[in-house]
């Protein structure tokens, strides 16, 4: 009995999808669901460290603070991969739904090669580096400015925490799907 | 009988209506599209960096990972040769949802916009909120041609290579890009950095831009108070 109710669900279920696919191929226009794919980089990863943490003793009372409040500066034991620093990137478009269908490419590289350059980083640590061709609208701009909006981004996220550190969009700005690094 | 079954579906009905009704806007006609100011901007004089401090007064933008927005008190050196959008720099404290700053909270962060158009943000990280504390901000060359260096309490982090290394405007003030927008006042005091690299007074601060519904004062010279109406 069990045995013909879970033979009659999965029947149930592929008709339903056969006829939703059906009726969304007849729809004039329809845009048929795209998951985003991860593409591979035009750069290679380079060797970092996910624990290495800056020694602050030494610097000032701020540098301390952020020291205190920012998991970039500790050792966890949390880890993105490259697909969750890629989701994690999709979310800062300022078109999440296309964002979520958009190509990307990640890089794993020291803070340093990211130019992450706060003193509470360790240039060592490990960063994900990940540019998503999709719309993304500075939030920042001073008053009379005209909004940009650029057709892809790049965001700079500690590869332990996932904490933002950067991000960059525009003619100059380092790109993993094409490989463009500023000053090279 | 039949009363307090109704009376507690009524205040069933109640609650579910509040958790969907969009909060109050505390800040209507400001959002993501059309960001508020109440800032002094001075645009007369070649300028080489601001240099500034700012309360960390409490402020929230009623954001959401579905109501993306912010409010901040902020620092500004604008190139301003022929339109505001040939490069600026600056460097303040933000609240609410980021780019650079990934999820919501209380960010000191850096961002830039060079001369091809080029954006670029950094969050130095997130710090408390707190009326009584006083951070400062300065924007100045750094000792490579059209590069700047961003200062937050002593710690800095660099710009790119912009394309500029002076601007003709200075602003200092709130930004309020969100409909929700509440906080307490904030007090800012801004210097210029001039051309022989001294530190005076911004100039002619007739030039001025208070967008309802933000509030702004000037108690003194180079001095700004300002926040939003409650």
């Amino acid at each position: 009995m069990k045995r013909a109710l879970a033979t009659s669900l999965t029947a149930t279920t592929v008709i339903g999808g056969v006829v939703l696919i059906a009726v969304a191929a007849g729809q004039p226009g329809h845009t048929p669901h795209r998951t985003g794919r991860i593409v591979a980089a035009a750069l290679p990863d380079r060797a970092c460290d996910f624990d290495a943490v800056a020694d602050v003793s030494s610097a000032n009372a701020t540098a301390r603070e952020l020291a205190r409040t920012n998991p970039a500066a500790t050792v966890t034991a949390a880890r993105l991969d490259r697909a969750a620093a890629v989701a994690q990137a999709r979310t800062a478009s300022s078109d999440p739904a296309q964002a979520a269908a958009a190509d990307a490419a990640a890089v794993l590289a020291p803070a340093q090669w990211a130019g992450v350059d706060f003193s509470y980083v360790a240039p060592t640590r490990c960063t994900w580096i990940v540019t998503v061709a999709a719309t993304f609208t500075p939030q920042h701009r001073p008053s009379g400015a005209t909004a940009t909006t650029y057709s892809s981004y790049t965001l700079v996220l500690d590869a332990a925490s996932g904490s933002g550190e950067e991000v960059v969009a525009g003619p100059n700005a380092l790109n993993m799907l094409t490989g463009f690094v500023p000053g090279q | 009988m039949a009363r307090p079954p109704l009376a507690v579906a009524g205040a069933a009905f109640l609650i579910a209506l509040s958790c969907v009704t969009p909060a109050a806007a505390s800040t209507p006609g400001c959002s993501l599209d059309h960001h508020c100011y109440s800032i002094v901007n001075v645009t007369d004089t070649l300028r080489e960096g601001i240099s500034g401090t700012t309360s960390r007064s409490v402020m929230s933008a009623g954001a959401s990972s579905t109501y993306p927005g912010f409010i901040d008190s902020e620092f500004w050196l604008v190139r301003h040769t022929s339109t505001l959008d040939d490069g600026w720099v600056e460097g303040g404290l933000t609240e609410g949802s980021g780019s650079g700053c990934t999820g919501l909270g209380y960010f000191a962060f850096a961002a830039w916009q060079d001369s091809s158009g080029t954006y670029g943000e950094k969050c130095f990280g997130a710090v408390t909120a707190n009326d009584s504390t006083t951070d400062q901000f300065t924007v100045k060359r750094s000792t490579t041609t059209n590069q700047w260096r961003i200062y937050f309490n002593g710690t800095y982090t660099l710009s790119p290579v912009v394309g500029f290394w002076q601007g003709y405007g200075t602003e200092y003030g709130g930004e309020v890009a969100t409909s929700r927008g509440t906080s307490h006042q904030f007090h800012l005091h801004a210097q210029a950095i001039s051309t022989s690299g001294n530190l005076v007074n911004m100039g002619d601060e007739s030039q001025r831009r208070v967008d309802t519904p933000l509030y702004g004062t000037r108690p003194g010279e180079s001095l700004w108070n300002w926040g939003v109406t409650s």
